[in-house]
């Protein structure tokens, strides 16, 4: 009988333990199990990301740091621009078409009148560019509050908030700020998730009970 | 230390191993990775219709005592199965997600149209809102002033045992006896007509 070379035992070892290690594997939860998504041709998961990747420049009681940024139809909208008329929730999200964030605006969008109600604007804000920009709200059905392109200089308005990652995205924040233009509440959120939109309305409410 | 134990295991010399001797590892490293393909890819995992059985987990969250009377059941939390109708119409929706919110108003209509029926004898509709909380899923039936009962899966343990499916998806299940809830029809995403879908599901139940 034909004798094989002294590797091939080895190599049927390996072959076996790779055989148990496998169902193994099987039994990890795939890294997209906790994250919904609406039924959208072309959206990029990146996977999961470090959960933080900057460090916070703005805090609780500081004087919100005034920006003045382009919306989706050109016009240039000022955070200074409601000081005395509004509260305002800054709502940074990472970037377009990606799951998390396809799956968070839209629940805003549904919100927009509770928001108003409490006396409360929402400003979207993301690093990509408009036609971008514009493209991925078009896909959700429109956005129906300020959607604020961030993209040149890049990321300016995120690092001086203190949430531009290392890979040029923003991290999934929220600030609101009174009218008197001072920070009421923070959220730099674990970017592989939403937040609750029941713990936002909190803040809301409270704010505009004041 | 790995190949010393398998050779001892295989209770012959490393020198003495024949191409038969590959054979069982090969086939056991081949059915692993059947296996782990068909547990980790989504379309795999994702439930079929006719082929897979729902999977009957227990539901969780608030109802109103009007929609526990409407579903015809004890209180929460409960099983799918507990349910006594003998075909439950299921979304699975998010309240983040556009085209459930764009569906919802239709949803409704069906419902209504379905509770004017005999169908309703027979059906009754749930809607589990994915990843979202209570606050969230009682906001979206506040919203569109959902008349069905609709609770949360906040943690995706539905979703997960669903094969990690896209929002909207619609089910149509029928109970074949205790805890066995047939998948008759499943949609994933908004259909073009959700009358369209709605009739496909009656007719592969054999109602219409």
């Amino acid at each position: 009988m034909m004798r094989f070379p002294w590797i091939l035992p080895r190599t049927c070892s390996a072959l076996f333990a790779l055989a148990l290690l496998l169902p193994a594997l099987a039994l990890l939860p795939p890294a997209e199990a906790r994250a919904d998504h609406p039924v959208r041709p072309g959206l990029f998961d990146p996977g999961p990301l470090s959960s933080q990747d900057s460090t916070l420049k703005v805090h609780v009681g500081d004087a919100a740091p005034d920006f003045a940024l382009v919306d989706l139809a050109g016009k240039t909208v000022r955070l200074s621009d409601y000081r005395g008329q509004r509260n305002v929730l800054l709502s940074f999200v990472p970037a377009a078409w990606t799951p998390v964030c396809s799956g968070q605006w839209p629940g805003y969008n549904l919100a927009l009148k509770t928001f108003e109600e409490h006396d409360t604007i929402v400003l979207g804000l993301s690093v990509d560019n408009r036609p971008t920009l514009f493209a991925w709200t078009e896909a959700m059905h429109g956005i129906d509050f300020p959607v604020l392109s961030d993209f040149w200089p890049h990321g300016r308005v995120a690092d001086l908030y203190g949430v531009l990652r290392s890979d040029g995205m923003s991290e999934r924040a929220l600030f609101l700020i009174d009218k008197q233009g001072v920070v009421r509440f923070v959220d730099v959120h674990d970017i592989n998730k939403r937040p609750d939109l029941g713990k936002i309305m909190a803040e809301v409410k409270k704010l505009s009970a004041r | 230390m790995t190949t010393l134990f398998f050779s001892r295991w295989a209770g012959r010399s490393p020198r003495r191993t024949t191409p038969a001797a590959l054979l069982l590892p090969l086939g056991a490293l081949l059915l692993a990775g059947a296996l782990l393909l068909g547990m980790l890819h989504p379309d795999a995992a994702r439930a079929q219709e006719g082929e897979a059985l729902f999977p009957d987990l227990p539901l969780q969250g608030k109802l109103s005592q009007e929609m526990i009377q409407q579903l015809g059941i004890s209180g929460t939390p409960f099983r799918i199965s507990d349910v006594p109708s003998e075909y439950l119409f299921v979304e699975i929706f998010s309240m983040y997600c556009p085209y459930c919110q764009r569906d919802a108003p239709e949803v409704n209509a069906l419902f209504e149209r379905v509770r004017g029926s005999e169908l309703w004898e027979q059906m009754r509709f749930l809607g589990i809102g994915t990843g979202n909380t209570q606050y969230e899923v009682d906001f979206y039936a506040q919203q569109f002033k959902t008349p069905f009962p609709m609770l949360p899966d906040e943690e995706y343990v539905l979703h997960s045992a669903l094969g990690n499916i896209g929002t909207p998806y619609y089910l149509l299940l029928r109970r074949n006896g205790p805890d066995q809830l047939e998948i008759v029809h499943a949609v994933e995403g908004s259909p073009d007509s959700l009358e369209e879908m709605f009739r496909e599901m009656l007719r592969k139940a054999g109602l219409r």
